[in-house]
């Protein structure tokens, strides 16, 4: 959509040069819902009273100049999985349809402390588990640019509300592609933080060693403001941390892995990264080709056998009695509150962690990853930054993949490699491709080594929309 | 097949604390023997990689969180400020 008019930042410089009030904002993000969420399904809550109270709270506080910070009285949506207290906070899953989150997540309070107005709770695949927004147990997401399409998932929602121009800024979680998939496939900004960047303290877990929270915007630099103002060291996440942060560069050696340009990718998506690529080098950039990462190759696999065993741990909390869905006894409730996708993980956890299958699934799967990551990192000492497409394929139509849940799982083959490392990711939008007669956006992923964002923001900047129609 | 047979699924829908239908058994079945079949190529283990995870533990420091009233107003069952369960002794066999 690459509309500037509704970025984050123009909002902010409005809000700043008195040219708008939050008040008028959040009436405009309503007016988009009321006019557009109806086919799109991009909100499961929203709250307009609320918000337009809050936002009248922030134009009084901005004229007596006590503003909170570059947030204040911007309109924000969160997933479905990120708690916010008092409220309904479901995951979309049937589960926990009734279950009001006791407190904020981190996330949501830091937002809160900066004036930002939490306008609604996004659609997403139950319990951040799948690639196309399908497997919410309320509605499926349709993509804004072809409703007969899927958004992407599991952060359906999120990217639809922003890529709709519904809100400015959004937060979804990417487990191993949940805000960098849809993002593409929306044609909007999308960050998958280093691993502890930000706090995962009420995301609601799915596999804790890969989850992270992160923002979703319109553009580059509004992704930036979204991540600056939620990252940081807090005492209620033990995994979440601070390193040395990477700087930028002026020209950077960017790789292109050979495992991201084989067979299986779309022609239209190749040439988009070729005219990104020639961008880049006129820049002055020094592009690196055919950098070896073999176990890319391997990374879905070892992602699902990963995923899966931390999921049947970190479900077994669901017993229906201290807080979900409650029926017939644990075994009635699981059996309920769970939808299909969420069922097939739990199993298929409880089979790669069971005695006897647990050396042969998660053990080496552990190894694997531990690979993956020993080669990424080695890649790192070579070129600064990786380049490549975020998906394989434009956004493919409801319904294509949902029975078949190992081709729903390649979807992700360029993203998952990214979480497993733990390092950051970013999605941003280069061009359009067209299948069957609609015209679909394009995103590229920039990969870096752990607290390189900066880096990425940097080239992300550079490719937006570079490529040529 | 990669050695999941539907007996096995049975097993692991018993230890997920799932009941799952004759037609859902035979649907999972195939569906885990895709995925366990793409996943069956993975190097093997030989002790070459260190994959040894480290709990890294911080010390525990007391401090106020959330209201544990808040907390149990999700329970099915609340008693003198605890969760009410149903027992698990004296009751074999039986599903708590």
């Amino acid at each position: 959509m690459n509309n500037e008019s509704k970025s984050l930042h123009s909002f902010i410089q409005d809000l700043k040069g008195g040219k708008t009030t939050s008040v008028a904002l959040v009436e405009q993000c309503f007016e988009a819902i009321e006019q557009k969420d109806g086919a799109i399904g991009a909100f499961l809550r929203t709250y307009k009273e609320d918000a337009l109270e809050a936002a009248k709270q922030s134009d009084a506080r901005r004229a007596e100049g006590k503003t909170l910070g570059e947030l204040d009285g911007i309109p924000v949506a969160i997933k479905d999985n990120i708690s916010y207290s008092n409220h309904i906070t479901s995951a979309a899953s049937a589960m926990l349809a009734d279950y009001t989150a006791p407190y904020n997540a981190t996330v949501v309070a830091k937002l809160k402390d900066q004036g930002a107005i939490i306008i609604g709770q996004c659609n997403m695949d139950e319990f951040a588990m799948g690639s196309s927004g399908e497997n919410s147990a309320i509605k499926p997401t349709k993509n804004p640019h072809d409703l007969t399409r899927v958004p992407g998932g599991s952060s359906s929602g999120s990217v639809a509300s922003v890529a709709a121009g519904m809100v400015p800024l959004a937060f979804g979680s990417d487990t191993g592609g949940s805000i960098r998939l849809p993002s593409a496939f929306c044609g909007v900004v999308g960050l998958k933080p280093t691993y502890g960047a930000v706090s995962r303290y009420g995301l609601m877990a799915m596999a804790s060693s890969l989850d992270q929270i992160g923002p979703i915007g319109q553009t580059v630099e509004d992704v930036v403001i979204g991540f600056r103002a939620t990252a940081g060291v807090d005492a209620k996440d033990a995994t979440s941390q601070t390193g040395e942060i990477v700087p930028t560069l002026p020209k950077y050696r960017i790789g292109i892995p050979k495992q991201f340009v084989g067979e299986g990718l779309d022609p239209q998506i190749r040439h988009a990264l070729d005219d990104a690529i020639a961008k880049l080098e006129a820049e002055g950039h020094t592009i690196v080709r055919d950098v070896d990462v073999p176990m890319i190759d391997r990374a879905i696999a070892i992602y699902y056998l990963i995923v899966a065993a931390e999921v049947s741990s970190n479900f077994a909390r669901y017993d229906g009695i201290r807080f979900g869905l409650h029926r017939d006894g644990v075994v009635d409730s699981r059996t309920k509150g769970f939808g299909p996708e969420v069922k097939r993980r739990i199993m298929l956890g409880t089979f790669a962690l069971s005695a006897g299958y647990a050396d042969a699934y998660y053990k080496r799967a552990q190894a694997a990853r531990q690979e993956l990551k020993d080669e990424l990192a080695k890649v790192f000492e070579s070129v600064d930054v990786i380049l490549g497409p975020t998906a394989p394929e434009l956004a493919f139509k409801l319904g294509e993949k949902s029975d078949d849940p190992l081709k729903m799982y390649l979807t992700d083959v360029y993203t998952v490699p990214v979480n497993l490392a733990g390092v950051p990711a970013l999605s941003v939008p280069v061009g359009w491709g067209e299948d069957e007669g609609s015209r679909l956006p394009i995103g590229l992923q920039l990969i870096g080594p752990h607290w390189s964002e900066n880096r990425l923001f940097d080239l992300g900047k550079q490719i937006e929309w570079s490529s040529n129609e | 097949m990669n050695g999941i047979t539907e007996d096995l699924v049975r097993r692991m829908a018993e230890l997920s604390r799932l009941d799952v239908t004759d037609e859902e058994i035979a649907r999972y079945t195939h569906q885990l023997n895709d995925i366990v079949g793409y996943a069956s190529d993975l190097p093997a283990l030989d002790n070459a990689t260190d994959a040894t995870m480290v709990m890294v533990g911080d010390e525990d420091v007391v401090v106020a969180t959330v209201n544990p009233a808040d907390l149990l107003r999700n329970a099915v069952a609340v008693e003198d400020g605890y969760v009410k369960v149903p027992a698990i002794i004296n009751k074999e066999n039986e599903e708590s």
